[in-house]
């Protein structure tokens, strides 16, 4: 299939949505790789929160580069499309203009929440938020002979992200006179580099940390006292603060799940933009053509944004190239007689590459060549380049040898987990049962329930499905549907009287060659057991 | 583009030096990877996978998937066992290498393993970790002085080991360079109270990762049998001012609370307790992941100090309760030591030759035009971590080098 | 005592620990606790009284000074410094311990330590016993001559008193002497197989100091200063103390 390689022009313009320094600098590494850059702020300016300067000098750069137009106050309203050729309406007030580009980068920021509920608290002017505290200090609004007192890490887990602002407030206000600090928290969050040290300076300075498993209560009045049971003391603790700071929670941009939906592409449950698959590290969303720089994926410090954009720009780099994409052999395509526009496809593809127009069509662009859809299809009206069904069919058949070597197992094994798994028992010696045959998936989602009952009818003793743990599917559903299958292939057997453990879903990483050894030598023990 | 392909060099093959590599090699530009050791792939290839029912995304697996790429990247020059002896720089840099006897000829070899299933016990034949080490296996000079010399070199049947090999020069032009040397695992035996070196079943966070790899479950070293109890001791080495090593190696919680629910996983009658003093917070999904760590493990809010040796290779672990104040003293099947991340023990030299600055504690700073840093040579990171740093550094490499699409 | 609640007020800054900080290199880095309680789990003390190092480091950094100085606990630690040894921060925890202890007035400190530092100021041996010159002397020979004459193979082995220009001036604790005196012989044979010139004085031979842990720096000082004037005054270059 697809001998000749095919080469489709596409767009080479790139659009990056969020105007905070992380996108601002991705436009600026984008930029400088020699693609023009739309960027767009929802505000009426890019990158304003201050940090050490090097943002206001980043600002510059971008207002300064030919190859970066600016868009404040300007949304994605739509975007439709296929990588390398999205059409995107961004609307300026009223105004709208469609655009295509060829990649899109998102960088959305984050957003707080104070958690005051998690204490039964009010706000008000002696009960304040975290971002309260931080402009009365700017301000320099906090008087002298105050105690003040924090709660931090029970209305949430907390992070560094989330302590380093309480650290950084308690830096500043202990050089506001004659101040006592008292530090109410779950565990002090400090995986971050120079927290430790912030941390030390903080304790030197007096700052008192009471770390409980219990939330703190607090009684407002007149006189408000916080009571706990303190741990090292074991006694209970009353301190009677002038000023209650209330933890804030820093969540993902609320704007993150109204992108999600045009882009096609899956969120996290936290709302960030980026499932939590290692196969996506560090800035790749599940879709081609769409990149995430900073808060966008994940809770990320400014340092980490920046790191993002230079990373942004070599994916951008590698997908865009000079606008000719070359199609890999390994895409997806319809049969047209045979698709009824069930769409199955469609729902169940996990990297946004299939849409529709009196057939189902899978964009060349996006498709990462997973084979989900191929396999999910009710018609067999989709074949995937290299593992299209005559080809596994023969695969099967080619292995008929192996019966030779009895028992006869067939292991349909992910390309990415289990064929490695594979690889690695055999270079290092660990037993591998001699008729043992397997056969390379682009996805465990590729594996047919055919594939499987073919094997057993052609004369199989055993077959193996052998996918990557869940959430490590780099089509992030691929393992899920392998073993949703596994479960119905053992109902049928289990109809025509074959023994299900005959059939053995397992999830391996690429690393794991003991493991395999272990469940392949542990099917051909019992194939030996029940044969005797 | 440009017309002559420009070359970079980067100093490291752990995940940072080969992700760079890698990102740099996507770019058009020719690479010289440079290692140290006779294998690819750092501290991070002897991880484990410690998914349970689904990944807890550790990324071990994410190592040995860019190890595999570099090796089969034509772009991509390695060279294994190799020290920098010097740097030259004008306009561009030029490296002087040392480079170890290649005893185990890479041309040779075909990775049968004959070699270490002789030589194993003796420690003059090594395997690396990942199959995608070529060649999975390495002679050791040191050990391989006490072996009858003329069986060692007899045992290959492809006849790829040579001990009369020579150590060589070599020099290497280039454009930009990538340091990426990694960190020193804190030495346990510094805190000497804890036994390790010597009892057995006292052992690193690390080793316990590639005990996992190898043998596929958490086995006792002495018996490898499944501990009944096991405790794992947080920062250690880290958070001391009293070693100077006053940072959080923002590795250790993660990794020791993954292996610790391994443990439950495979064997859920095992109990498990963690010492510690602050637990971080590492990964996306902390939260739900701790909530369900709180439920299968046991967490005590003290460092014990005193290990003593008990029958069987067991230990008595002495500590204050949490509950009581009072001493108490628990008897525990394996020792794990989540030691913390320190800096290259030859950063001074490394900051030497390629013009870098140390921090206070010792890490690597860029300082000099051209070079650029990636992963844990520059502070504590995680695998992911190391990864974007490394896909950073090589834009930056770019960037300097003026390749642009 | 469990459910008494503490309640904090402002601190003001002039609590037994910040005193404590004003007189310690670095401030005894006693406001650097991780709560970590590595020295809970090392101290031999722990759980004593309900007490423990890090609770201790705690009441005084929350300023109970009170509760600190009615604490028997500070009265049992021995000054062992292993919680400074096993302290990621180096917290100088026996040194608070010992102003804690200046803070009880001096004659309601524990009697036994009390009773035993009054007793070595009594006479220049120092001893908290209370055993005199003549008797030290008396009880070292008779022990030497019945080992010489039990264990031929130490029949030359020497316990001298008053040698003057001896290498080594060595002290004993007043206790075995008096109680184990047979506890004093293996040193001596260390001493003698490794051919060591040293002696024992009739003045300062008592190891211990009581002062010190009675936390009365007059006391103490005046002790050390008769011990070092009689490990002088017999012209020795080196002054073994195995306390």
């Amino acid at each position: 299939m697809n001998a000749d390689k095919k080469i489709i022009q596409i767009a080479t313009d790139v659009l990056v949505i969020g105007g905070g320094t992380a996108g601002v600098a991705a436009a600026l590494e984008v930029a400088g790789q020699g693609y023009k850059v739309v960027l767009t702020s929802k505000e009426d300016k890019v990158a304003q929160e201050a940090k050490d300067g090097a943002v206001a000098d980043l600002t510059a750069k971008a207002e300064a580069n030919a190859n970066i137009e600016i868009m404040t106050n300007t949304v994605a309203a739509d975007v439709k499309g296929v990588p390398g050729k999205f059409e995107v309406t961004l609307k300026t007030g009223d105004a709208a203009v469609e655009k295509t580009f060829g990649a899109i980068v998102v960088a959305t920021g984050l957003t707080t929440t104070v958690l005051n509920d998690a204490y039964g608290l009010e706000m008000g002017p002696k009960v304040v938020s975290q971002s309260e505290l931080e402009a009365m200090l700017a301000e320099g609004k906090l008087e002298a002979g105050k105690t003040v007192a924090f709660l931090v890490g029970f209305g949430q887990e907390g992070n560094p992200l989330v302590m380093q602002r309480v650290l950084d407030s308690l830096t500043a206000l202990t050089k506001v006179a004659d101040t006592d600090a008292y530090v109410f928290v779950g565990d002090i969050k400090l995986a971050a580099d120079g927290l430790d040290a912030l941390y030390a300076q903080a304790r030197q300075e007096g700052v008192i940390y009471f770390k409980t498993k219990e939330t703190p209560q607090v009684t407002v009045g007149d006189a408000m006292t916080i009571s706990i049971l303190d741990p090292v003391l074991r006694q209970r603790v009353e301190v009677q603060p002038d000023l209650v700071v209330v933890e804030e929670a820093i969540l993902a941009d609320e704007d993150n799940a109204a992108l999600a939906v045009p882009l096609e592409i899956e969120a996290d449950n936290n709302g960030f933009l980026q499932p939590d698959n290692v196969h996506y590290f560090p800035v790749k969303s599940t879709r081609l053509g769409i990149y995430l720089a900073g808060a966008s994926r994940d809770l990320l410090s400014f340092e980490q944004g920046l790191e993002d954009a230079g990373n942004v720009a070599l994916e951008v780099k590698k997908f865009l190239g000079d606008g000719n994409l070359e199609v890999p052999s390994n895409t997806a395509f319809v049969d047209v007689d045979k698709c009824t526009v069930c769409l199955t496809c469609y729902r169940c593809c996990p990297h946004g590459a299939i849409y529709w127009d009196s057939r189902a069509i899978i964009a060349e662009s996006a498709c990462q060549g997973c084979g989900i859809c191929a396999s999910e299809c009710p018609n067999d009206a989709i074949q995937l380049g290299d593992y299209a069904d005559d080809a596994m069919a023969q695969a099967v058949k080619d292995g008929q040898g192996s019966a030779g070597k009895s028992p006869w197992i067939v292991a349909f094994c992910c390309k990415n987990s289990g064929l490695e798994a594979m690889k690695m028992a055999k270079a290092f010696g660990y037993r591998v049962p001699a008729g043992l045959q397997a056969i390379e998936v682009p996805c465990a989602g590729k594996i047919d329930m055919d594939y499987v009952m073919d094997a057993f009818v052609q004369g199989a003793d055993g077959v193996m499905l052998l996918t990557c743990h869940n959430g490590n599917c780099k089509s992030d559903k691929g393992a899920l549907y392998a073993s949703w299958r596994a479960e119905e292939i053992k109902k049928m057997l289990a109809a025509v009287g074959m023994p299900e453990d005959r059939l053995v879903c397992a999830s391996l990483a690429n690393n794991m060659g003991r493991t395999f050894s272990e469940i392949s030598v542990e099917l051909e023990r019992s194939i030996k057991k029940a044969g005797s | 583009m440009t017309d002559k392909p420009k070359k970079a060099l980067v100093i490291g093959g752990g995940i940072a030096g080969l992700t760079a590599a890698w990102e740099l090699a996507q770019s058009q530009v020719d690479v010289e990877l440079v290692e140290k050791s006779p294998f690819l792939g750092g501290h991070s290839i002897s991880y484990c996978c410690k998914a349970t029912d689904e990944c807890v995304k550790c990324g071990a697996c994410s190592v040995d998937k860019m190890l595999a790429q570099v090796v089969s990247e034509p772009r991509i020059n390695v060279t294994l066992g190799a020290a920098v002896a010097k740097v030259d720089k004008g306009g561009k840099f030029t490296a002087s290498l040392d480079v170890a006897p290649a005893y185990i000829d890479a041309e040779k070899c075909d990775n049968c393993g004959e070699c270490f299933q002789e030589f194993r016990n003796t420690g003059a034949v090594v395997r690396g970790y990942s199959k995608n080490n070529t060649p999975l296996y390495a002679i050791c000079a040191d050990a391989a002085k006490d072996v009858d010399a003329a069986k060692l070199a007899g045992v290959c049947p492809k006849g790829a080991i040579n001990l009369d090999a020579k150590a060589t020069k070599k020099k290497i032009n280039a454009d930009t360079v990538v340091v990426a040397t990694g960190f020193t695992p804190f030495d346990a035996t510094k805190k000497p109270t804890y036994g390790y070196g010597v009892r057995d079943n006292v052992i690193t966070g690390m080793e316990l990762e590639a005990l996992i790899r190898q043998k596929g479950q958490v086995v006792r070293p002495t018996d490898l049998n499944p501990p009944a109890k096991t405790a794992f001791i947080q920062c250690v080495g880290s958070r001391d001012a009293r070693l100077g090593n006053l940072w959080c190696s923002q590795v250790c919680c993660a990794y020791g609370l993954r292996m610790a629910r391994k443990i439950k996983y495979a064997n859920p009658e095992a109990e498990v307790k963690v010492f510690y003093m602050d637990i971080q917070s590492i990964g996306k999904n902390f939260p739900a992941f701790y909530t369900q760590c709180k439920e299968e493990l046991g967490f005590v809010r003290n460092i014990p100090v005193d290990v003593y040796p008990e029958e069987e290779g067991r230990m008595r672990l002495s500590y204050a309760d949490e509950d009581t104040g009072e001493r108490k003293d628990e008897i525990f099947d394996l020792l794990v030591l989540s030691i913390g991340i320190t800096p290259g023990e030859d950063n001074a030299q490394v900051a030497e030759l390629f013009s870098l600055d140390q921090d206070q504690d010792g890490f690597l700073v860029e300082k000099g035009e051209g070079v650029f840093l990636a992963g844990t040579a520059a502070g504590p990171k995680n695998i992911p971590a190391s990864m974007a740093q490394a896909g950073f550094a090589a834009s930056e490499a770019l960037k300097y080098i003026g390749v642009t699409k | 005592m469990a459910e008494e609640v503490i309640k904090l007020t402002k601190k003001g800054g002039s609590t037994l620990k910040d005193k404590v900080m004003e007189i310690l290199p670095e401030g005894g880095n006693l406001n650097l606790c991780l709560t970590c309680g590595a020295c809970s789990s090392g101290c031999p003390a722990t759980g004593l009284h309900d007490m423990d190092p890090r609770k201790f480091l705690r009441m005084a950094a929350l300023g109970m000074d009170e509760e600190i100085k009615n604490s028997p606990w500070i009265w049992c630690c021995s000054m062992c410094q292993r919680c400074i040894y096993v302290c990621p921060m180096k917290i100088d925890i026996p040194q608070l311990v010992f102003n804690a202890r200046k803070t009880v007035p001096r004659e309601e400190r524990p009697k036994g330590i009390l009773a035993s530092c009054d007793m070595a100021l009594r006479s220049d041996t120092c001893s908290a016993m209370g055993t005199n010159e003549e008797d030290f002397q008396f009880v070292v020979e008779d022990v030497l001559e019945e080992y010489r004459e039990a264990q031929p193979e130490f029949k030359d082995m020497q316990a001298p008193i008053n040698k003057e220009g001896a290498y080594f001036f060595l002290n004993q604790n007043s206790r075995e002497p008096v109680t184990e005196p047979d506890e004093m012989v293996p040193l001596w044979k260390i001493l003698h197989l490794v051919g060591a010139d040293w002696t024992y004085g009739t003045k300062g031979w008592a190891a211990e100091n009581y002062c010190m842990f009675l936390a009365d720096d007059d006391a103490w000082k005046h002790i050390v200063e008769v011990k070092a004037k009689a490990v002088d005054d017999l012209g020795c270059k080196v002054w073994l103390n195995t306390e």
